[in-house]
């Protein structure tokens, strides 16, 4: 039998009591030695937008990867709304997830998966770091809820030979660009692509034609529900797409051709204008060093009388550090080295343009780049989103479909506001009864 | 007689291998996997739930009322049909012919050609849209390119813009991928077709047209059975080509039940409504396979 008061025993019992002592302190020791495993779901549309975030990725782990590790999952720039919404509802969602702005981001954080990032805000101070559009378009409420990435500008891209060749110049108003069209569709050469095959290209032109017509407040009104879309102002503006497409501005058979088709004629110089989204650069830019295989440079969308431009300035990526991750801080300090100048810089180097910080070094790039990420900077706190990004999917995809409609000459402009209508008073039918009781 | 011979004890006692692997695993796999998921579908329409937060709502047949009045849901139901009529005539058609020409040996290297027309069935749909998508591209797609050359432009279309002929487009490019499919059941069903049969008929003097439509495809009603059921099933499916290819555009005129629920499901966040979509379909196709085994299937096997 046992007996503690043994001598043996005692010494058995204190050389247990040692062993354990030293085992718990080992333990002790390599708990505070393991670091914090934080998952980063991003997307990634192009193959360079992979390479950057290993990029990131690698360079985080080699230096803090002991204290804060970073296991990253991407997913295509397609199917990120699927997926995203299967991940962020499991019980083990990642700690950082990328996530559209507007009305996608309104209804992650509705749902309750975003985490109010105002203290890191403050903190990391990226309220003074980041270009004031993309903070804009990050808050919700007066709180933050995203980190912009990467952000973009939908500007008029035009061929510069095509219009020196015709002896055009910049034009400043609506009327000076439809003169514009005019005399390059009298020389042949198609004035506009469109390629609106998947239906999202045409809200570029129909909003920022809406925007510089009847005013960002019109706008606002729309996609806030305060205004119907069966407004004379929105059907206007589709009425005057349909003109656009009747009068031969833009290619033949745009509602089959896709965008990486249509960069083909781009380049050959059959196409003298479009208007898209920077984020295109990097097609743009193809295999040469510098922007662009085309000679190419770009305006804003002109004004109308009696309306300053206003350009589109949109968060082409966003992040997000979820509701439920138990290392918010930590996710918060990655989403700084994220927004880092150094890391800023490198994504100049790596993947396409712009930073959303605004002190990134933009001189690695061309001088039509650099001009265009000055004037992102300084395009002022008060833009806008296009259709798609700026409503819930169920209203964008009605509208998307209702325009692409009306430019086919299926339905009328009129019909096809009708049709976006019936889909925002399903979605969010109670705010529309609201204001305009 | 003993109780436990009635109740089949004895003969579960003798074939317990047969009964646990032939009966119950399969059972309680199939409940599983398939019986469990539909069952759920179904009483998921019955709710309004987001598919992101916990919160699901009970709103009894709201779901299938919405449904009756979206006109997005019709203009599917329709596509699914025409898509079935075109994988109806076209691949089975196709194939039946090809595999009537392959079993009389009319062309030369039979094997070749059967493996060459089955090819695109063990192609991915993703890969087959991509591909089509490239061939009847408008600017420089090889078909255009062809009919021009061919001095049949008249017939250049947009095959993908015109929402009249988008959806026929679709189905067409559907029944490429799945002609190899009616071809290899064709092909094995009429080398069951007593020879026989075949050398009478030769000798009455009937060609091949009468024997292959006459004869031989009578003979078939089994094969015919199932061709046209796999056809449906297939139609009802439809998905993959509509989300590479045309995302339900020009002006939603594409969309069928499948890209539909997907749509509300996952991009409208209406899991509820999506589900009830899917009932529709589950419904649609149980209940032409009822009419498909009631009238094509009935006396198929009588001797």
């Amino acid at each position: 039998m046992f007996n503690i008061s043994n001598g043996i025993g005692r010494r058995t019992v204190f050389r247990l009591m040692a062993a354990s002592a030293l085992c718990m302190s080992a333990v002790a020791g390599s708990a505070q030695a393991d670091p914090v495993e934080l998952r980063y779901f991003y997307r990634a549309p192009w193959p360079s937008s992979e390479v950057y975030a290993n990029w990131l990725i690698d360079q985080w782990n080699a230096k803090n990867g002991d204290r804060i590790h970073v296991t990253g999952a991407s997913v295509d720039g397609e199917t990120y709304k699927t997926k995203q919404a299967i991940e962020l509802a499991s019980s083990s969602p990642p700690d950082i997830f990328y996530s559209w702005e507007g009305g996608r981001a309104a209804e992650v954080i509705a749902n309750g998966f975003a985490a109010d990032l105002t203290p890191y805000y403050e903190q990391y101070g990226w309220k003074d770091a980041l270009v004031p559009a993309s903070v804009s378009l990050a808050t919700f409420d007066d709180k933050q809820y995203f980190l912009p990435t990467e952000i973009g500008a939908s500007v008029v891209w035009y061929r510069t030979d095509i219009y020196e060749q015709l002896g055009l110049s910049v034009p400043t108003t609506w009327d000076e660009l439809m003169a514009n069209a005019e005399k390059i569709k009298e020389a042949g050469i198609t004035p506009f692509n469109l390629a609106n095959q998947k239906k999202w290209p045409a809200q570029f032109m129909w909003s920022a034609i809406l925007v510089n017509k009847y005013g960002l407040e019109t706008y606002d009104g729309l996609v806030n529900n305060t205004i119907p879309w069966t407004d004379p102002r929105a059907v206007d503006v589709t009425q005057m797409m349909v003109d656009l497409a009747q009068n031969d501005m833009f290619e033949d058979s745009f509602n089959s051709v896709d965008l990486a088709p249509a960069f083909v004629p781009w380049d050959q110089g059959k196409v003298a204008m479009w208007y898209q989204g920077s984020f295109n650069l990097g097609a743009f830019r193809g295999e040469s060093e510098k922007c662009c295989t085309a000679p190419m440079s770009f305006f804003p969308m002109p004004a109308f009388p009696d309306h300053d431009p206003v350009m589109s300035v949109f968060a082409e990526d966003t992040l997000m550090i979820h509701a439920k991750s138990p290392h918010k801080d930590e996710a918060a300090e990655f989403l700084d080295w994220i927004v880092s100048q150094q890391a800023m810089t490198e994504k100049l180097a790596i993947d396409k343009p712009f930073p959303s910080r605004i002190d990134a070094d933009l001189t690695s790039l061309s001088q039509m780049e650099q001009d265009l990420g000055k004037a992102i900077a300084g395009a002022g706190a008060f833009t806008f989103m296009h259709v798609d990004h700026a409503v819930s999917p169920a209203i964008s995809d009605r509208f998307l479909d209702a325009v692409q409609g009306a430019l086919a000459g299926a339905i009328s402009p009129e019909d096809a506001m009708k049709m976006t209508e019936e889909a925002a008073i399903r979605v969010r039918g109670e705010v529309l009864a609201q204001a305009q009781n | 007689m003993q109780i436990s011979n009635m109740l089949g004890l004895d003969w579960l006692r003798q074939n317990a291998f047969v009964a646990v692997f032939g009966m119950a695993v399969p059972t309680i796999i199939f409940l599983l996997f398939v019986g469990y998921p539909i069952l759920y579908t179904v009483y998921l329409s019955f709710f309004s739930w987001n598919g992101a937060d916990g919160a699901k709502t009970f709103i009894g047949l709201q779901n299938y009322t919405d449904m009756w009045n979206d006109s997005y849901v019709w203009t599917a139901l329709k596509n699914n049909f025409r898509w079935l009529v075109v994988t109806l005539i076209f691949p089975v058609v196709a194939g039946y012919s090809i595999a009537y020409v392959l079993r009389a040996r009319l062309v030369p290297f039979p094997a070749l050609v059967r493996t060459v027309i089955f090819f695109p069935v063990t192609m991915s749909l993703i890969a087959v849209g991509l591909m089509f998508l490239l061939i009847l591209n408008p600017m420089f797609g090889a078909l255009n390119v062809a009919l021009e050359s061919l001095g049949l432009g008249f017939l250049i279309r947009e095959w993908f813009g015109d929402h009249r002929i988008a959806i026929y487009t679709l189905a067409f490019v559907s029944g490429w991928a799945f002609t190899g499919m009616p071809m290899i059941f064709y092909f094995a069903g009429l080398g069951d077709v007593p020879k026989e049969t075949l050398d009478a008929a030769r000798l009455e003097g009937a060609g091949h047209f009468r024997i292959a439509t006459r004869i031989a495809l009578p003979q078939l009603r089994p094969v015919t059975a199932v061709v046209v059921m796999l056809t449906i099933f297939e139609s009802m499916r439809a998905f993959d080509l509509v989300a590479v290819m045309t995302k339900g555009a020009p002006f939603g005129s594409t969309t069928v039940l499948g890209y539909q629920v997907y749509l509300e499901s996952f991009w409208n966040s209406r899991v509820g409504y999506g589900a009830a979509i899917s009932t529709l379909i589950l419904v649609l196709s149980a209940g032409l396979a009822a009419l498909v085994l009631s009238r094509l299937m009935k006396g198929a096997f009588d001797g």
